[in-house]
């Protein structure tokens, strides 16, 4: 046999038809695609992971919640589960809690100090390094301070609860400015409120969990209010076996209000009206607390005079919308049923309330003597922390905060103010009083977020200085000179005071779930302490602490001096009843015990109380709760608005929602907030962009809310798309038909629309924000932006 | 090419190939070749190529199944536990071994199989002396999620429905490493893709068949 051309094509073939008669052809294109997996760039998980625990407070919001983050090799996040000792969240986690990892790898994230290279808000910025930086930083505050300009820094902060708040404060003081702007939130009218009528700031809080009947002012109880996870579980509390009466006054079919026993479906920003309604009502059928009333309260007459006058259920019904015999009936059931409690602070606490709608609804609960009782307004004890020693302020820090503030808080024109952001704007944008030479953000994002951010960015262009402490490249730090990113979530030490509308004083102090930062960020209380030490002088001086640990430490000892509270530690069982419970003060043998107790426990608090006890609560004038506020005549008289008969100075309802419509603008744009998005400079994590609905966010498409019957007069399906203008400008929207929107209501979600982030958040949706219109609170001169006239046509 | 070949050859050009075929036909060997040629690379293929493929890798120690659960009567999950919130531990690590098998706690130095244990990973004051870098004969690629605790409690499959009599093995066999992507032959065999897709139809769970329940 002999192999020719012709033997030796056939054995080729034979050869190539047996190769794919086996699997092998097949087999090799599988490895080779599995080969791919293999390559040495591609990560591999580690093959046997150390997993373990680690406790930490979450960083995400004020709500101080207990996490115990689940960590592989130590190093990396990978889940975020309650902490079952903590006393605030008891085990449990919110939406956005529980994507606390995805803020660890965050594409939005700096890796460390930069300096802008590009534009202002292109986000080109080049790495530099922290002694770099904090050089940088300091030679432009040193040389402003030297030159007697120490007054032209201006610092906006988004924090509230925690001791950072009151290091920066201190900084910026002993540096020698004025200057500090709070981002606007809920919590300047509630600090305003408390003052009027109770004579202290900040210090009211509400025994949710023990209430039988709950009215709530448009408060977002499950969508993100007070402290967002302790709100919900109040909620599911009064829903295990009807244990109570939940009745939500919202303008539109919200989460918290479909889920609520009973809706009362208002006209937007009139919930001040309907309170007052319910108190003509309770007083004129004699259903208050007489003893209460005579005994501990203070210009009642003139109040009962002011609701009989205006607020009779037919005056109401026309102003709310709301039914007179269901104003009525509400009125009788709240005073009826004891212990009942009126909670006020709209949505989930971003956007300001007015001080008067707060004030009226602290009186409905003083009408039924609900205030230091079970299940009722409860004025918080204090906060056994120790004071920093008292900065000594040198000539240029004197001189410099001795300058009147850019925001007129607390000035003249708006005595009772503690900062008022749009304020700063006007100031920088007409060139008021004097100019801007440095920019510190601490944790916020009004570029963004704010009463408008287009004019914040717009004065952003007028500072030579910004410097941000963002750990992303969110909305107003692509706008930064310098970023100093301080230390993400899990990352830095946590410390939490007194988490909004809890009703005993809390305490948190924890160590960063990871042991060193993913990136090269510092915490943000040491970024202080180093710029103060840099600064020298009497800065240095001021922030007389080796590092943020040692300054949160010093005044922590004041808790274990006070001999009060107790801390948080394993019970082996679910957490009992906490506030009003039968918790005995903690006895400890040392200070040093107390910390090791904490390091542990990492949560302070004190949940003793005795309910009816009224001494101290009321540091008013008269020593009572003060329906006719003398705080109020006194602040506003000195301005010259108290009025002929101190009738500024009573709870009122004052239209904060334009009231006539044109024909121009026939419509009412109202932002709603949303629990699943983010406002201030914590950053989006991608997880979070999967529980946006169709009808919310659909492609780049945000959707407004209107009502079918709205829609059919403009001539609106569901899913068109619309332009939303106001007199600020428009919007590229489309539409949702939502039957729980109010009829001639456009409601427009916020938080999204980002110019920063990563690609999962930037330019998907549009921010409301932008076109907006603002009025003002009578008192605190707080922008509020509760509704906007607007037009909504097809395009 | 032979002489005879070139006669032939040069014969056709002669003549008439039609009129006088002569010996085998054009090609030599006619089908054989393609035959040939096709059982060479079926032999390649098939018994060949996969011993080159895979590289045989022996365990570090010949753990006996049957010892510890046929005769001891011990179920799968006392060694190869669910922790309490449900996570899988797979091969147990040394210290649970030593929690029954240390110098000082033996009892009979007659078990031959235990004294090559203690020998080799224990030393004589009873603390690991090197670890047991087992081979995975079913692990997955990092890229699929498999949940024990889906298929075993929640699901109710018993361990050998997929391990087969593993459990009742005398030693270990060697492990087989695809050379190219570095995964167990096992895993080829019995446990790709397809493999799962059948199972979860064949069980009425076609839902689990969607991307992200196994692919995270």
């Amino acid at each position: 046999m002999k192999l020719d051309r012709r033997g030796f094509i056939k054995l080729a073939v034979g050869a190539a038809a047996g190769f794919h008669l086996t699997p092998l052809p097949w087999k090799l294109m599988d490895d080779i695609a599995i080969w791919t997996q293999n390559w040495p760039w591609v990560s591999r998980l580690p093959r046997y992971p150390e997993l373990a625990y680690a406790r930490t407070i979450c960083d995400l919001c004020d709500g101080g919640c207990g996490i115990k983050v689940r960590l592989v090799n130590k190093t990396q996040s990978v889940k975020v589960e309650g902490d079952p000792d903590a006393p605030v969240n008891r085990g449990k986690v919110c939406l956005m809690g529980a994507a606390g990892p995805q803020y660890q790898y965050n594409l939005a994230r700096f890796h460390g100090p930069v300096r802008r290279i590009g534009a202002r808000g292109s986000g080109t910025f080049v790495r530099i390094s922290w002694d770099e930086a904090f050089k940088e930083v300091v030679t432009r505050l040193a040389e402003l301070r030297r030159q007697g300009q120490a007054h032209n820094v201006v610092l906006v902060s988004g924090r509230r609860h925690s001791l950072v708040t009151e290091l920066s404060e201190r900084f910026l003081k002993a540096y020698g400015s004025p200057n500090l702007v709070k981002m606007p939130s809920v919590e300047d009218g509630r600090r305003v409120a408390d003052l009027a009528q109770f004579g202290r700031s900040d210090r009211t809080g509400y025994d949710l969990e023990h209430s039988k009947f709950i009215l709530s002012f448009g408060c977002g109880l499950i969508e993100g209010w007070g402290a967002p996870v302790r709100s919900i579980q109040a909620y599911s509390g009064w829903r295990a076996g009807g244990a109570a009466k939940f009745v939500q006054v919202d303008t539109r079919a919200s989460l918290t209000a479909s889920k609520a026993d009973e809706w009362v479906a208002v006209a937007p920003g009139t919930e001040a009206a309907l309170a007052l309604g319910l108190a003509h009502v309770i007083i004129k059928e004699g259903l208050y607390d007489r003893t209460f009333i005579d005994q501990q309260t203070f210009g009642f007459e003139a109040f009962e005079a002011l609701a009989a006058q205006y607020y009779s259920p037919s005056k109401v019904a026309a102003v709310t919308g709301a039914p007179e015999a269901v104003i009525i009936r509400l009125a009788r059931e709240f005073a009826r049923t004891k212990p009942a409690l009126a909670i006020a602070g709209k949505g989930k606490g971003d956007l300001p309330t007015p001080v008067y709608e707060i004030m009226a609804v602290h009186a409905l609960n003083a009408l039924v003597g609900n205030i230091n009782q079970e299940g009722g307004l409860i004025v918080r004890k204090e906060l056994p922390l120790a004071a920093w020693p008292e900065p000594v302020l040198d000539a240029t820090a004197q001189a410099g905060t001795a300058a009147p503030r850019l925001d007129l808080a607390g000035g003249d024109k708006y005595p009772l103010a503690e900062s008022l952001l749009s304020n700063l704007v006007e100031s920088i944008d007409r060139g008021r009083l004097y100019p801007v030479k440095a920019l510190i953000i601490d944790r916020a994002n009004p570029a963004f977020f704010g009463p408008d951010p287009g004019a914040f960015r717009a004065a952003l262009a007028k500072i030579p200085f910004v410097v941000s402490l963002s750990s992303f490249a969110d909305d107003t730090s692509i706008y930064a000179d310098i970023v100093l990113p301080e230390a993400a979530n899990f990352e830095g030490p946590v410390d939490v005071i007194n988490p909004p509308t809890l009703p005993y004083p809390l305490f948190g102090l924890a160590d960063p779930a990871l042991p060193r930062p993913t990136f090269e960020t510092k915490p943000a209380g040491d970024i202080y302490i180093t710029l103060a030490k840099a600064l020298g002088d009497g800065v240095k001086e001021a922030l007389p602490f080796k590092n943020y640990d040692e300054a949160v430490k010093k005044a922590a000892a004041g808790l274990f001096q006070s001999g009060r509270g107790r801390v948080a530690q394993s019970e082996g069982k679910a957490l009992g009843r906490v506030f009003g419970g039968q918790a005995q003060p903690q006895a400890f043998d040392s200070e040093k015990d107390f910390f090791k107790t904490l390091a542990a426990g990492q949560f302070w608090y004190d949940p003793a109380f005795t309910f009816g006890d009224l001494a101290g609560a009321f540091q008013t004038p008269s020593g009572r709760f003060e329906f006719l506020s003398q705080t109020l005549k006194e602040a506003l008289g000195r301005a010259g608005l108290a009025g002929s008969q101190g009738e500024a100075c009573l709870p009122r309802y004052e239209a904060s929602v334009p009231t006539e419509l044109s024909h121009e603008y026939p419509l009412l744009l109202v932002p709603v907030e949303y629990f699943k998005l983010v406002n201030e400079s914590e950053g989006g994590a991608p997880y979070l962009t999967k529980l946006l609905e169709d009808d919310l966010l659909k492609g780049k498409d945000l959707f407004v809310q209107i009502n079918p019957r709205t829609a059919g007069d403009l001539g609106l399906a569901e899913g068109d798309r619309a332009r939303l203008k106001t007199k600020k400008g428009g919007l590229a929207v489309r539409v949702h038909l939502f039957e729980g929107a109010r009829p001639g209501v456009v409601y427009a979600p916020i938080g999204l629309g980002h110019l920063g982030y990563d690609l999962y958040w930037r330019g998907k949706g549009v921010n409301p924000m932008e076109i907006v219109e603002t009025t003002r609170d009578p008192l605190s001169g707080q922008a509020l932006w509760w509704g906007t006239r607007a037009n909504l046509t097809k395009v | 090419m032979t002489q005879h070949d070139e006669a032939q050859v040069t014969g056709h050009e002669e003549g008439p190939a039609s009129e006088h075929p002569k010996g085998p036909a054009p090609g030599g060997g006619g089908w054989l070749f393609f035959f040939g040629g096709l059982v060479v690379t079926a032999v390649i293929t098939w018994l060949i190529w996969p011993t080159l493929l895979y590289s045989k890798k022996p365990q570090p120690f010949s753990f006996n199944h049957a010892i510890h659960t046929v005769e001891m009567g011990m179920a799968c999950d006392e060694c190869h536990v669910f922790t309490a919130e449900g996570r899988f531990q797979g091969i147990p690590a040394l210290e649970e071994c030593l929690t029954c098998h240390t110098w000082g706690s033996r009892q009979n130095d007659e078990n031959e199989a235990e004294t090559a244990f203690l020998e080799e990973f224990v030393t004589k004051d009873d603390r690991i002396k090197k670890s047991a870098d087992w081979h995975v004969y079913s692990g997955q690629p990092d890229c699929v999620y498999f949940s024990h605790i889906a298929h075993v409690k929640n699901g109710g499959i018993s361990c050998e429905e997929c391990h087969g009599d593993h459990g009742k093995s005398t030693g270990l066999r060697p492990f087989y490493q695809n050379r190219l992507t570095k995964y167990s032959r096992d895993v080829w065999l019995k446990m790709k893709m397809t493999d799962c897709a059948d199972c979860h139809i064949k069980n009425g769970k076609p839902e689990n068949n969607a991307c992200f329940v196994c692919h995270k």
